[in-house]
């Protein structure tokens, strides 16, 4: 287990393990420092300023080495200048203030700077409610503006980086979670800064622009209205949205969703989804949801799409009311119970496949389940199936792959791989692969030692 | 006085493998190698009390020390970015005396057992990288540089590295991240480079002229360098005088040398024989000191400087005289630094733009009472806040500036206030 | 032709100043490399150098954009860099930039009708004792020329080609 240090976050007295930095220590003590280029996923960059602290550490003797004490208490030394929450790591004894003069009147600075610079148009930005420079402005910026409207600087506001991505270079804060996420967890660098100073602007270079699988990630975590996707622009207002839980079906990873629906008049009334978000599941896939997943709800408009249930009488499908087709289902398969089978393709998520089952077994018919897509009962016999945690895979794991291109049939999963190769701090990072088929196989296990050749193609 | 560091004002073609031997180069690379363990001539240098001449002064074997052992392999890199408004030492160094600068990364290399020496030098500098390579190129034809140097198993690589216009790749973490092939971007510190260096790796900054001390310090022992100087500061330094003076240039001094001595000695005083206003130790990164007789007198090293409210640097003298207003000045140096800054932390980026539009207002007439205070309010707004000196150094002059010479501050809004 | 192809020799031995392992280190004197011939780097040698050094082509241009001493468009042949940074402005800069402006008949940042000029001011060169002063940059083996000190007088924007 590793070492757990005890320190004091504005008067309270917390233990947490050694090496977790002070904002995610202070969150733990339910205490929220303000952050905006601070990504639990994220390697720490200290480069917005906004999470400015009062760190102060026992004062060590210089000669013996031991804490001086003051009134049967270590006496604190506390750093001169405020420090970055989000960069320093808790240490035995440390003491953290937040919300002191000094501490509120750094992150009020950084929110003024910030502000200097930003267009301030919230109520055309798809962000407005859901937007971290909104919220941190309300709760910590100054009430006044001291730098001249006129002075702005004007950029560019509506670039579209590649199909699915729109940039607004004016609300951008440069804080380089896209780009570091495209580079740390993506391990597609294909978002990078071009200029520099207050010139600094996100470009990408890629042929097609944004060219990746992940790219919609970036709204997510975009702490303000600078990335949008082309989907949900100007779409619909973040408070007009119900959120609903779902499992994405689009491949095996089975990605844990948000839909998020409003009615629209432009459907009659019905209830539309207007845009899916992924739903944190550790062990699934994070924080994160490949572009599929993202944009491929479409097909839910289609006009031929059944929506309402129809019944066969007669050689003819009439419409019925939903009540009327269910007793009418219970009795077909009561009648025949037999004879009941039920088949049902892998696309599903475990939990249709389940209730389905359920369903052929109060019956005492059959089912038939498709739920091999992920390997199915070869997979299983490895060990990996419902209930394996991807989250976890890290250094030491060996990965073998076997006739599948992860990058195209499950994307998470490849992302998943590409990031537990990453070690903390190590500065090669894998790159990207190459081409889209990329190192089919990590080269780790003796089982695996020959890595993809001519002659073997797919291992 | 025969200089230590500028040695090619005092032997001619010194700049020549043959001279420069002559003149017992390589003496002390040799003795280092065949003679001393890394640890030994780490202590030299500790004692001789060598502090970086790169600006922040720290000493200089006490940060060789500080190299991990645990985590292989080391590197030096030699800082020659040379990039502070004011500073022009280095160059002069590397055109005039190469070998022995050479000789001073080898000896650090030895110390810290690295095998391989990268000299990063701002782009500006392609014409002197290449002569360093000519001179790199000979360094190994007659064996002293490569594997097995003087039959030890010690191996030695030194290569040049072009920068390409950017101030802050001095500042030693983003002039890593610069080498490493990205944006020249301070890394957040600590881990500072002794542990985290390039490739992640333990290495040692040092400056170019703090390297081209090393090998006198190993030749004649550290006592002879602690004999020059002060206390505090031991040895020479080389003051780039700059400015308002008669005769700009590098002087090779021994700390403690007075600003007067400095101006008026070796700079033969002011143009048309005008008073000095304001003194800038340490380039445009200084405070702006207010002179007068006391500042003239006060001698020239890190502690003593300190108590005039500015840092020494360094040591890059600006001389301002009486026609000089300080509104000016500090719409000079903020361009500056909105120009270097890299764009990496909010404080800085925003803050010098602000700073910017605020210096430019004031100094074309256009500003305010009101403005000149906002423009103090800001710097001191980003004063500690930065993720790099850079932005620290962006505000020393605004601040000093008005603080020191509110007048020429009231003249230049006089028009709106 | 690619860069790989055109310069086999040189790109050989920058990849050799650094370990294969970061080989990434290159892409500052490839791209120097790239700037040879026509004083400003091409978006296919952005290209060539992201596949030299398995990187991405947005990285590269990144990089570009950061240093002051790359350029992406085509501008002048030389680029005639003149410092008027604080040291140099205090001994003449600004007047001998405003003088140059005038005998070259451009502004800051335009470049002469035959393209040969692009005037550009510049931060402190590290030369601050031999003001007013400035430096060239052009295609050409050794990109950024020595600094020069000749007065606004010597014919400047003439001789500049020899350099
Ligand atoms: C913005 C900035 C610019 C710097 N520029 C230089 C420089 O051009 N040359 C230099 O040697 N040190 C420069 N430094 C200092 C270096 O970070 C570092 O302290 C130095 O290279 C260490 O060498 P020394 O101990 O020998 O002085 C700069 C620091 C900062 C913050
Ligand atoms: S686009 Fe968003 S995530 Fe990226 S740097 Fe700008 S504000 Fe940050
Ligand atoms: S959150 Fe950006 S510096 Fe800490
Ligand atoms: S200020 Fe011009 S060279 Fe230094």
């Amino acid at each position: 287990m590793t070492k757990q240090v005890s320190l004091t976050i504005n008067g309270k007295q917390i233990t947490v393990p050694d090496g977790t930095l002070v904002v995610d220590a202070a969150k733990m003590a339910g205490i929220d420092i303000p952050v905006f280029c601070h990504h639990p996923k994220l390697e720490p960059v200290g480069m917005c300023r906004m999470c400015l602290v009062e760190i102060g550490r026992p004062m060590l003797d210089r000669n013996t080495g031991q804490v001086v004490m003051e009134n049967g208490q270590p006496k604190i030394q506390f750093m001169p200048k405020l420090e970055t929450a989000c960069t320093n790591r808790v240490s035995e004894g440390m003491v953290v203030m937040t919300v002191s003069d000094n501490a509120k009147e750094g992150q009020r600075g950084t929110v003024e700077l910030l502000l200097t610079s930003h267009p301030l148009d919230c109520p055309i930005c798809d962000k407005g409610g859901e937007c971290p420079l909104q919220n941190l402005t309300m709760q910590f910026g100054p009430g006044k503006s001291r730098f001249l409207y006129d002075e702005k600087l004007h950029l560019e506001k509506q670039v579209p980086l590649g199909e699915l991505i729109w940039l607004d270079r004016e609300r951008c804060i440069q804080c380089a979670r896209c780009i570091r996420f495209q580079d740390e967890i993506a391990g597609e660098a294909v978002l990078g800064f071009d200029e520099r100073g207050r010139n600094t602007q996100i470009i990408s270079l890629s042929d097609p622009g944004f060219d990746s699988v992940f790219s919609g990630n970036t709204t997510d975590i975009c702490p303000v209205g600078a990335l949008t996707t082309a989907d949900f622009r100007f779409g619909a207002r973040p408070w007009e949205l119900k959120a609903q839980a779902s499992i994405c079906t689009q491949c095996p990873v089975g990605c844990n969703t948000t839909l998020n629906t409003r009615r629209e008049a432009k459907a009659g009334g019905e209830i539309v989804v207007k845009r899916v978000m992924p739903r944190q599941n550790e062990e699934v896939n994070e924080i994160w949801l490949c572009d599929k997943g993202r944009f491929a709800y479409h097909y839910t408009e289609n006009k031929k799409r059944l929506t309402r249930p129809l019944v066969r009488k007669d050689d003819k499908l009439a419409r019925a009311s939903w009540d009327a087709a269910a007793k009418f289902a219970a009795e077909k398969f009561s009648a025949n119970k037999k004879d009941f089978v039920v088949l049902a393709s892998g696309r599903l998520a475990n939990e249709d496949l389940f209730n389905l089952k359920s369903l052929a077994d109060t019956v005492g018919g059959r089912a038939i389940l498709y739920s091999d897509m992920g390997g199915g009962g070869l997979t299983r016999l490895a060990g990996v199936g419902a209930g394996t945690n991807i989250g976890a895979m890290g250094a030491g794991d060996a990965i073998l792959v076997v006739a599948s291109d992860l990058y195209e049939e499950a994307p998470i999963w490849w992302c998943a791989r590409q990031t537990s190769r990453r070690p903390r701090r190590d500065v090669d990072r894998c790159q990207p692969a190459p081409d889209q088929t990329g190192p089919l196989c990590e080269v780790r296990h003796p089982l695996c030692l020959r890595r993809r050749s001519k002659n073997h193609p797919r291992l | 006085m025969t200089h230590i560091l500028l040695r090619h004002r005092d032997i001619p073609d010194i700049n020549t493998l043959n001279v420069y031997k002559k003149n017992g180069g390589f003496a002390a690379f040799k003795k280092a190698v065949t003679k001393m363990k890394p640890a030994e001539v780490t202590e030299v240098v500790k004692n001789s009390g060598l502090r970086g001449r790169g600006g922040a002064g720290f000493p200089t074997g006490m940060k060789w020390a500080f190299i991990d052992k645990n985590n292989w392999p080391h590197y030096v890199v030699a800082n020659a970015d040379e990039s502070e408004p004011g500073t022009f030492k280095d160059r002069e160094i590397m055109e005039g005396n190469p070998f022995q600068f050479l000789e001073g990364v080898a000896i650090a290399s030895y110390a810290i057992g690295a095998n391989a020496a990268y000299v990063y030098l701002r782009g500006e500098f392609w014409e002197l990288a290449a002569f360093l390579d000519e001179k790199i190129a000979e360094m190994e034809e007659a064996g002293y540089l490569g594997e097995d140097l003087f039959g030890t198993d010690y191996s030695l690589k030194i290569y040049t590295h072009l920068g390409a216009g950017a101030y802050i790749c001095g500042e030693e973490t983003a002039l890593l991240e610069s080498l490493e092939g990205k944006r020249g971007q301070p890394r957040v510190r600590p881990p500072f480079p002794p542990s985290y260096g390039l490739y992640g790796k333990p290495t040692i900054v040092n400056n170019v002229e703090t390297l081209t001390n090393v090998p006198l310090i190993l030749a004649n022992g550290a006592d002879w360098y602690k004999s020059m100087g002060t206390v505090d500061s031991a040895g020479v330094k080389i003051f780039s005088l700059s400015g308002r003076v008669r005769k700009p240039g590098n002087y090779e001094l021994p700390f403690g040398t007075t600003f007067r001595q400095l101006i008026y000695e070796y700079g033969m005083g002011i143009q048309e024989g005008r008073p000095v206003k304001a003194i800038m130790p340490a380039g445009a990164s200084s405070s702006l000191i207010a002179v007068d007789d006391k500042v003239l007198d006060t001698p020239m090293d890190y502690a003593a400087v300190r108590t005039l409210g500015a840092d020494l640097g360094s040591a890059s003298v600006i001389v301002l005289d009486d026609t000089v207003s300080m509104d000016w000045v500090v719409n000079k140096t903020i361009h500056f630094f909105k120009h270097e800054s890299c764009g990496k932390c909010t404080t800085c980026r925003e803050g010098n733009y602000w700073m910017r539009n605020l210096t430019e207002r004031i100094h074309s007439g256009k500003g305010t009472g009101a403005d000149v205070d906002l423009l103090l309010n800001v710097a001191k707004q980003m004063q500690g806040k930065c993720l790099c000196a850079l932005g620290e150094f962006s505000t020393m002059a605004v601040v000093t500036g008005i603080e020191r010479f509110p007048q020429d501050f009231k003249q230049a809004v006089r028009s709106n206030s | 032709m690619s860069l790989e192809k055109k310069y086999p020799k040189e790109v050989k031995q920058l990849l050799a100043k650094y370990p294969p392992e970061h080989k990434r280190s290159a892409v500052m004197p490839l791209l120097y490399l790239a700037q040879r011939e026509e004083g400003y780097i091409t978006r296919e040698a952005m290209q060539d150098i992201a596949r030299i050094l398995e990187i991405t082509e947005t990285e590269v241009a990144s990089i570009v954009g950061f240093y002051t001493l790359y350029h992406d468009k085509k501008e002048g042949k030389y680029r005639m860099q003149v410092c008027t940074d604080l040291p140099c402005a205090l001994r003449g800069a600004d007047e001998f930039l405003d003088n140059l402006c005038a005998n070259l008949g451009i502004k800051v940042g335009e470049t002469t009708e035959d393209g040969l000029v692009t005037l550009e001011s510049v931060m402190c060169l590290a030369a601050c004792d031999r003001a007013p002063m400035f430096q060239t940059q052009g295609p050409r083996r050794h990109q950024v020329s020595r600094v020069h000190d000749r007065g606004p007088h010597h014919g400047i924007g003439r001789g500049v080609e020899e350099e």
